[in-house]
Formats: C-alpha cells, structure tokens, sequence
C-alpha cells in the first residue's frame, strides 16, 4: 500500500496541480481581476441604486418624502455625515442644540413651520442670512438696551412668562408684567395676545417652556433687555439641492422620534 | 543557377481557423479555460463599474433634473421657490392650490428668469446702475448678517455715544464776525506774517477793551470776510469758515474775541455776536438712535471689511496719472 500510494501521488491527477507554476500564476492573478471586477461590478451597481434613490429623495415633494421608508433611510444615510460636518457645531451632534441660539431640533417646535418643505426653505436660505429669501421678517428688539422699557418693566414680564409656563412666579409682577406684555411692550405684536407665537414672524410660543437662549429669570430678561438676532447661514451653493433634502428629512424625521 | 524545386513531400498547411472559432475551442476545452473566463468576468465588471462611475446619475438636460420644478435655457427653477411663491401668490398650503393657479406663478417666474437671463446677456450688471446697486446691496448683506448675531454690550454702546456725541445734540448756532489780514498776494499783501499776527494781537487787545470792529477795521487795515452773514446754524457755519476757524468759534461765547489765527489766506480774528451752543442729550434720552447707529456703524465696518478682503484678491490696474 505505501507504494501505491507514493505512486500515486507521483501521477498527475488533475491540471491545477500539474501545471507549470508560471501558468498557475496567471490563473491566480485572473482569479483575482475576476474577483476585483466583480467587487467593482457591485460596487457600481450599488452606486446607480444610491443615484437612483437620490433622484426619487429630489423627486418627491418635500412632505410626502416620509411617506415611502426607503427614502427615509437613504436621506437618514446620506445626512448624518454632512449634519456632523456642518451642522452639529451649533445644533450639536444630537441635534439638541447647545444653549447658544441653536435651537432644539428634536423638540418638534419650529419658528418657521414644521415638515420636510419648511425645514428645508430653512436650510438652503438660512435665517437672517442676508439672502432675500430667507426667513428674516423680525427680530426681537432690545427693549432695554433702546430705553423702551425699564429694568423695572423688563422684571415684571420675566414674571408673567413665568406664569405662563406654570413655574414659580410673583403674583403681583406678573400681573404687572401682563400689562407691559398687552400694551407698553406690544410683545403681543409678534408673539400673539396668547403668547402662543406666530409662524409668519417666526415668534416663539412663549408658553412652551422651549427657549433657545436659556430658559432661566436671567435669560429671559437679557433675551428682553438685549434682543435677539439669531442667524443660520444659507447653505445654497455650499450644499447640493440632494444634501438639504436628505438634511432636511433627517432633521424632520429626528424631530419626530 | 537553378531555382529549388518545391519540395514534393511537403504536406500543403492547413487553413487556420477562424479566430473566434478558436477562441470557443480555447473557452470550451483548452487549458487557458479559465484564464480566460476570469479574464473576461473582470472585463464586464470593470466595465459595468465604469458606467456605474461615470455616469451616476442621468445629466441629460433635454429633461427637468428631479428637484426643480422648470428649465429654462438649461437654468433650474428649484421646486422649493415655486412652492413657496405659489404659497405665499395664494395665501394657502401648496396643496390647496390649483392647477391654474399654480401655472399662473410658474408662467410668471418662467417669465423672470427669461427676464434675468436676458439682462445677463444684455450685460446690465455693466451697465444699468440699479442693477448695480442691487447687486452691490446684495453683496453687502451678505457680507454684513453674521456681524449683526451678537447684540452689544451697554459698555459698547455708551463708548460710541461719547465718541459721537455731536450726533446727539441739538443744532447750535452762531453770529459770527471773521475780520482777516491778508497776506501774501491779497489785498495787503504787502504785510508780512509776522506784522499781520502783530497787528491782529494788537487789534484783539484793542477789541477785548471795548473798541468797536469799524474801527479795528479802519486803525490795522481789517477786511471783513462775511463769511458768516446773521445767524448761521453750526453746521453752516462749519462749512463757510472752515475747520480752523470755526473749531476757534466753537469756543467763543457772546461778545467774546478769538485769538488771532493764521488760516490759508491770512491771519483772521473772530468776534462772536451771538453764540446759541448745541445741546447735548444724555445718553438715556437718546439710547434708541444710540443703538440704531451703533448697528448702522457695524454694518458700514463689516462692508469695508469685506471690501477690503476682495481688494487682497483683485487685480487693480489704474491708469498713469489717476489715483483711487
């Protein structure tokens, strides 16, 4: 038997291990160019779907983009590197905001309209960007720094928002500070004679405890005393019409969880 | 010599087959089998993944690209603006419009940016002024916005009231008499320097002691300018005397006499009649102009900036003999 099978083995049993080591080289690079070309053959295959995914992400009007789940996930996939990169910095990588004018973005309160389309227009046109088109309708004034209210004034409507948003507050200065809201202050101008806010201005809801500069006594009144401007810039032309699409869905659907 | 004969018992070749029957007898029985099955897998995958990358998404432009709502001239109209204008054209959500109505807006910003393209084409930006300035404006706020993020402090805004003071203060005015000694090719011009700022020392003493101006007039030669005639509100009055000498006014109340100043054209001394001085407002009476201003002076600031950040990268050629 051992010498069978040493014989054996001396036979040429089949083509790969009898040819020549150069010819086996150039199977093992064909091999090889065959396994690069279909790599690449699925890599490009994945690329035409990722395009042709773009293309329906642009395709669909902005509102109806959460009605089909694949695209949702695709702008989730395509947002959540460029949000970090250039988003995050203000509105922090879990889109919370970080207490300097940034607001919450998963909050579900919106200064100019909520869904795919408003948040979008928000993106490519910025806020007080000095684009035309962005939303720039008011800013709050600085009623103290411009000697429209008195420190004492001032006080008195930090009370009555306290009141409004069911937190410890003075009864008196509240009631006072109701008074400068109605009439002195004309707060009710722009945030509404129920303090609810108005979309068109882009007014907060002073009634949901939501503040993007700080929601403490110290806060509110130099949210009074100095103003606010706060400002996105414009991403048109930075960004692709597909980036703020899919960012804009990747923020709404945030908002939404 | 004689040619050699063809040898007799030579086989005639034979005919090579075609290369593509040989090419199926190699696939299909020949050693290079796989080799060339590999081979030809990695050409169509290398091809389709060029396709893949080379053309990634349609760009063919006889056709709207997904997001935009219109083509004009191969220019884009995004879906988003003629959303938004057909809102805000309607006064109710995009999806209560109807379909005239939506033609209606998209008619209308066909029509503009036909319109736009036609002024590009015209080179307006060259040549129209308003497109000029608007151009300009736009620039300059973009420019300007990110400054305006932060809101000043009190301290800032009270050290650009002491620095513009003036701007808050009511208009003073002033009657004013400027009496001059010419020289150096005027009138008298045969006065030196040093007699004019003698005579004009003289003729202030003689004034402070109670002489009249006719006879200052008379006694050293003095012309009367009248540059300033009657009351003449500060900002009149600044202009007509010129810095030197009004900053010389601004210090004189009724009745009171400069001391003599050597100005371009002589030496003058100035007798004020009659000084109404400007009052100043204290900064809480006037914060709202002070913040108004203090913005406006941010704005002005972040423009030059801007101008001067396009200057660094422009190349300015100006012509001999001009300067900017």
């Amino acid at each position: 038997m051992p010498c069978a099978i040493r014989r054996r083995i001396k036979e040429p049993m089949s083509e790969p291990l009898s040819a020549p080591p150069r010819r086996r080289l150039w199977i093992g690079l064909a091999v090889a160019a065959a396994a690069l070309g279909m790599a690449a053959a699925g890599y490009a295959l994945f690329q035409t779907h990722q395009a042709e995914l773009g293309e329906r992400l642009l395709a669909t009007m902005p509102d109806d983009v959460d009605k089909h789940p694949d695209l949702v996930r695709y702008a989730d996939a395509e947002a959540k590197p460029l949000f970090a990169k250039n988003c995050s910095g203000c509105h922090g990588l879990d889109l919370k905001g970080r207490g300097i004018g940034a607001p919450d973005l998963t909050d579900a309160i919106w200064l100019y309209g909520s869904g795919v389309f408003h948040i979008e227009r928000t993106i490519t046109y910025g806020v007080r960007s000095g684009q035309k088109k962005a939303n720039d309708i008011t800013e709050m004034p600085a009623f103290g720094q411009r000697g429209q209210l008195s420190d004492t004034d001032i006080r008195n409507v930090v009370q009555y928002l306290l009141q409004l948003n069911h937190r410890p507050y003075n009864d008196q200065a509240a009631f006072l500070g109701k008074q400068v809201y109605q009439t002195k202050g004309q707060c009710f101008d722009c945030h509404a004679p129920d303090a609810k806010g108005i979309i068109d201005y882009g007014a907060p809801d002073l009634t949901a405890n939501v503040w993007d500069f700080g929601g403490s006594p110290q806060n509110l009144y130099d949210s009074i005393y100095y103003g606010r401007h706060g400002i996105m810039p414009a991403w048109i032309g930075k960004l692709t019409p597909e980036q703020i699409r899919a960012l804009a869905v990747y923020v709404d659907t945030a908002s939404k969880r | 010599m004689s040619t050699p004969l063809p040898n007799a018992d030579a086989k005639p070749a034979a005919p090579r087959a075609p290369w593509l029957m040989r090419l199926s007898v190699g696939l299909s029985r020949g050693p290079a089998r796989p080799f060339v099955l590999a081979m030809a897998a990695a050409v169509v995958g290398l091809g389709l993944a060029a396709i893949g990358v080379l053309h990634p998404v349609h760009r063919d432009l006889v056709r709207v690209p997904p997001g935009d709502v219109a083509l004009v001239n191969q220019e884009p109209i995004l879906m988003s603006d003629f959303i938004s204008e057909t809102e805000q054209a309607n006064g109710v959500p995009f999806a209560q419009t109807t379909p005239a109505e939506r033609a209606a807006v998209l008619r209308r910003m066909i029509d503009e940016e036909l319109m736009v393209q036609r002024a590009l084409a015209l080179d307006l930006p060259e040549q129209d002024t308003d497109v000029r300035t608007a151009l300009s404006d736009g620039v300059t706020a973009l420019a300007t916005a990110p400054v305006l993020a932060d809101h000043p402090s009190d301290d800032q805004l009270r050290a650009f009231y002491a620095a513009h003071r003036a701007n808050y203060a009511t208009q003073g005015s002033m009657q004013v008499t400027d009496l001059v000694l010419h020289i150096g090719g005027f009138e008298n011009a045969d006065q030196s320097l040093d007699q004019a700022m003698a005579d004009a020392a003289q003729a202030v003493y003689e004034l402070r002691s109670g002489a009249g101006i006719d006879f200052v007039k008379q006694h050293f030669a003095f012309i009367d300018t009248g540059k300033v005639n009657g009351e003449a509100p500060d900002f009149a009055a600044r202009l007509h005397l010129g810095p030197k000498l009004y900053a010389a006014a601004d210090k004189l109340s009724d009745g009171e006499v400069s001391e003599p100043v050597q100005d371009a054209d002589g030496v003058h001394v100035l007798v004020m009649q009659h000084r109404q001085p400007p009052v100043f407002t204290d900064y809480d009476g006037v914060r709202n102009n002070v913040y108004t201003d203090y913005v406006a002076a941010q704005k002005a600031q972040a423009k030059q900036d801007n101008l001067k950040f396009l200057r660094r990268g422009a190349q300015i050629l100006v012509a001999p003999g001009q300067t900017e």
